[in-house]
């Protein structure tokens, strides 16, 4: 929601966020550089280094997808996502290290180009354990890269929300294809056991969170208590909504959230204008509907965001009668002004 | 989720309820970093010793032959009955080439055929179990000196038909430039290797448990380098002629019977043909 773009707005958390980041990545390449040297004393610089930044982009790949779910089912995890996307960009980074030297290594200095040599040196395209490993690595690398290269908060605006959150899905894409980069690579030539049962695990908890997660997500229309009146739906008891916090609903298709502040109720689309943040899991802070996700805000009687910012979400209309909360599923158009429902 | 527990990132601090959860999401993603370190690592195959003395040249004389590959020939020596020793240096070329484009070129300037001149040349030593290679690392310029030079007695001896279980590699990055230098991972490198001249060598392990290579060519002598790409960094089986050239065995393949593939995960530990009937230590190179 900033008015102009900078390259990073950098706060406080995001400066821990990165130090953790940078602690993380430098605790990973001591070890796994301490223990190769120490299990392989005849390895090569080239090895290290294209060993270990692969294992550490797939495994920051791994943590970078459980965060996602992990906030779905519990939402102090949340920090994790606020600033997941200098994760990703960190992992461009060390994996397109591994691509460039694994590509100066084994393909440079041939004949041929070494991208030209990427495609054409193992011809093997009709068979599965011969297949070019390698492939799999390069797209996924350029998946990568795109998500990379588009994830400012400028290309959001300019892509449209969108066509960047249907790019930024491709990450499932990319991990499917590094999963095979490493079953047709490394695993057909070593570590079968135990580099085998490291990949199992590592898809299984993957798999797992966002199956939990799908099974959990409630996507279907939610229950009337009682006659609709005059197009207004009776959803909940005035009790059931905690002060600044919202209620969500899906009526004839309109995911909604309901917002108890002041004395007062007002309704709003629940899906925030950034990147599709669930609203109705906020909170109200000084007035404004705020988003968990980054903290978009919005105010609830109109579902604008405070000048100077522009992001308009849909309202609906709300009704209390004897401590039961009404909502009429109709949309306004964004950023309408409804009157809220004043309790009694 | 208390009141005061929510979330904002661009508020300097985080709210208790959300710091404790992070922190043992950071304890536990610390504790995979340690394990995933050590499991990963753990897994690797071991590296075999080979070594390339990369940005350490080092200065060779000796005999060139190009019979059956690019050798230098360094006599080690006399034997007790006062046969001189030779050591057949392989030859290279920088990066993924054969070293015939750079004595060529040596041999252009000097206006004088190599082959079998005495030559001192400037190269990078590559060597592992018994064999060395050298590759020119500068190219032409890696020609420092030719000389006239008695001829020296080759050893050449033709040894019965076999067929072989084993994997071709290119022995440049075998013996030492990239670990590993063989297999799967190593494959794309090897046929790019290959397809730049460097000569074809099979892998094999014979009945005594030593490994033997065998630079591969065809029937009449001919280079095969293209027509073992689609098979390099494989188990294959394939079967021929064998002759040895002083210390380097050479296995004249017989083109008509294809090259059998026999699946990359079998490399390592494939079963070698000791059946056969014939002694396959006679192939030992020792
Ligand atoms: C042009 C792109 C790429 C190329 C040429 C490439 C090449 C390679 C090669 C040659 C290996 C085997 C290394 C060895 O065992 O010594 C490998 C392994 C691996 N690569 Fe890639 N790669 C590419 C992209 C990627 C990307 C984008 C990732 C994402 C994280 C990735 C992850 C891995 C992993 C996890 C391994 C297994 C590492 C191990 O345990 O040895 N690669 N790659
Ligand atoms: S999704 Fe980013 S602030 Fe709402």
């Amino acid at each position: 929601m900033s008015v102009e773009y900078s390259p990073v707005l950098w706060n406080r958390q995001k400066k821990r966020y990165d130090l953790a980041l940078l602690g993380f990545v430098a605790l990973y390449f001591i070890l796994f550089a301490g223990f190769h040297l120490w299990l392989h004393p005849s390895t090569s610089p080239e090895s290290l280094i294209i060993r270990s930044t692969a294992t550490l982009a797939f495994l920051l790949l791994h943590v970078i997808l459980v965060i996602g779910p992990l906030c779905r089912l519990n939402a102090a995890f949340l920090p994790l996502l606020y600033n997941r996307r200098h994760l990703g960009v960190s992992m461009f980074i060390i994996a397109l290290v591994h691509a460039i030297v694994s590509l100066i290594q084994f393909h440079a200095l041939g004949d041929v180009s070494p991208l030209v040599a990427l495609f054409t040196s193992n011809p093997n395209y009709d068979s599965i354990s011969q297949f070019p490993f390698q492939i799999f690595g390069f797209f996924a690398l350029l998946i990568l890269f795109l998500m990379a290269a588009t994830s400012h908060d400028f290309w959001l605006e300019n892509l449209s929300p969108r066509v960047w959150k249907a790019l930024h899905m491709m990450v499932y894409v990319a991990y499917a294809l590094i999963v095979l980069h490493v079953a047709l690579g490394v695993l057909q030539q070593e570590g079968v056991p135990l580099g085998a049962t490291l990949l199992g695990v590592g898809m299984l908890v993957v798999v797992g969170l966002h199956v939990t997660v799908g099974l959990k997500t409630d996507t279907n229309e939610s229950k009337a208590i009682g006659n609709a009146k005059e197009g207004f739906v009776p959803v909940c008891s005035l009790e059931e909504i905690a002060e600044n916090r919202a209620k969500v609903v899906i009526l004839a298709g309109e995911n909604i959230a309901i917002f108890k502040y002041d004395g007062k109720l007002s309704a709003v689309h629940n899906v925030c204008k950034h990147q599709n943040g669930p609203l109705g899991e906020g909170k109200i802070v000084d007035g404004c509907i705020t988003c968990p996700w980054h903290g978009y805000q919005y105010l609830p009687e109109n579902g604008q965001s405070p000048p100077p910012f522009t992001e308009k979400v849909k309202t609906y209309d709300v009704r209390v009668d004897g401590g039961t909360v009404y909502v009429n599923p109709k949309p306004h158009p964004e950023g309408t002004k409804r009157p809220p429902a004043v309790i009694a | 989720m208390s009141e005061q527990d929510f979330y904002i990132g661009y508020l300097p601090k985080m709210p208790n309820g959300h710091w404790r959860k992070i922190r043992s999401f950071l304890a536990g993603v610390g504790v995979l970093a340690i394990v995933a370190a050590f499991m990963l690592v753990k897994g690797q195959n071991d590296f075999n010793t080979a070594s390339f003395e990369l940005g350490k040249p080092t200065v060779v004389s000796g005999i060139l032959t190009t019979n059956p590959v690019p050798l230098l020939q360094v006599v080690q020596g006399n034997d007790l009955s006062g046969q001189a020793v030779i050591q057949s240096i392989l030859l290279i070329g920088f990066g993924k080439h054969g070293a015939e484009a750079a004595l060529d070129s040596a041999a252009a300037k000097r206006k004088m055929p190599l082959e079998g001149k005495l030559l001192t040349l400037e190269g990078t030593l590559i060597y592992h179990d018994g064999k060395t290679l050298l590759e020119l690392t500068k190219g032409p310029a890696a020609v420092l000196q030719v000389e006239q030079a008695q001829p020296i007695r080759r050893d050449i001896e033709r040894l019965p038909g076999y067929t072989f279980t084993g994997e071709i590699a290119d022995p440049k990055c075998y013996f030492g430039v990239m670990k590993p230098g063989e297999g799967k991972v190593h494959r794309s490198c090897a046929a790019l290797c290959i397809a730049g001249g460097i000569p074809p060598v099979l892998k094999t392990k014979l009945a005594d448990g030593s490994t033997a290579y065998l630079i591969v060519k065809g029937g009449n002598g001919e280079a095969v380098n293209q027509a073992v790409l689609p098979v390099v960094g494989q188990a294959v089986q394939l079967s021929g002629q064998v002759v040895r050239y002083d210390d380097w065995l050479v296995l004249e393949w017989d083109q008509s019977q294809a090259i059998e593939t026999l699946g990359s995960l079998m490399i390592l530990d494939a079963p070698m043909c000791t059946e056969k009937g014939l002694a396959a230590v006679t192939y030992s190179s020792n």
